[in-house]
C-alpha cells in the first residue's frame, strides 16, 4: 500500500481589496439612532441579519453602536429580527 | 434624575379617544411624580416589521422624560398592566437634551424599494 503523496498545497491568491472607510467616521456620527429605522436597513441583509463589518466596512466602534441601535429597533418592531419570504 | 427615552406602540384597534387618554396617561405618569416630559413624540399608525399579538400595525409614541427610578418602576408597571400597550421599552437618553442629528436617509431608497416589493409576495 503505496501512501499517496500529498499534493502541494496551492496558496491561494487572496484579491487585495482597498479598504472602505467607515461610513460614521466620514461624518463623525457618534450615534445611531435606534428610530431611524431606514438608515438602519442600509446595513442588513433582506432577511435581517446585520450585514458584517467586512462587506460595509464599518470600524469596530461604529459596528458595535450600530449593532445595538439595530437590536433596540427590532425591540419595537421598526426592524425584523429575521424576515422570511414564504410562509 | 437621568434621562429616558420611553417608546410605546399601542393597539391599532383603539379608537381614537381610547388612543388620546392612553397617550395622556402615561405622560401623566411621568408628570405627577416629578418628572420632567421634555417631549412626546407620536408617530402615529405605523406598519409593524413583525406581528405582536397579531396585530401588524401599531400607533407609535415615543416620550422623552428626566426621571428617577421611581417613575421607571411605576412606568413599567402600569406599562405592562395595560392592555392597549402592545410593546414598550424604556432606554437611556443619549442625547441629554443635545440637539438630536436629522435622521440619515441618503440613498436609503434603493434597499427599502426592494424590500417592500418582497413584502407583497408573502
Amino acid at each position: 500500500m503505496g501512501r499517496v503523496k500529498p499534493k502541494p498545497k496551492v496558496k491561494k491568491e487572496r484579491q487585495i481589496r482597498s479598504r472602505r472607510p467607515c461610513k460614521f467616521c466620514k461624518e463623525h456620527i457618534d450615534y445611531v439612532d435606534y428610530k431611524d429605522d431606514k438608515h438602519l436597513r442600509r446595513f442588513m441583509t433582506e432577511r435581517g441579519k446585520i450585514t458584517p463589518r467586512r462587506i460595509t466596512g464599518t470600524c469596530a466602534r461604529h459596528q458595535r453602536i450600530l449593532a445595538a441601535a439595530i437590536k433596540r429597533a427590532r425591540i419595537i418592531a421598526l426592524v425584523p429580527f429575521v424576515r422570511e419570504y414564504y410562509r | 434624575m437621568k434621562d429616558y427615552e420611553c417608546a410605546v406602540i399601542f393597539a391599532p384597534t383603539l379608537a381614537a379617544e381610547v388612543l388620546a387618554s392612553s397617550t395622556k396617561r402615561y405622560a401623566d405618569i411621568i408628570t405627577s411624580r416629578g418628572g420632567e416630559l421634555k417631549e412626546t413624540d407620536n408617530w402615529g399608525k405605523r406598519s409593524l416589521a413583525y406581528e405582536i399579538n397579531y396585530h401588524r400595525e401599531g400607533f407609535y409614541c415615543f416620550y422623552h422624560f428626566k426621571g428617577g427610578a421611581e417613575i421607571l418602576n411605576e412606568l413599567t408597571r402600569q406599562l405592562r398592566i395595560d392592555e392597549t400597550v402592545i410593546r414598550h421599552m424604556i432606554v437611556r437618553d443619549e442625547f441629554k437634551g443635545r440637539p438630536r442629528p436629522e435622521p440619515v436617509r441618503e440613498g436609503a431608497e434603493v434597499e427599502t424599494v426592494h424590500l417592500e416589493d418582497a413584502e407583497e409576495d408573502v
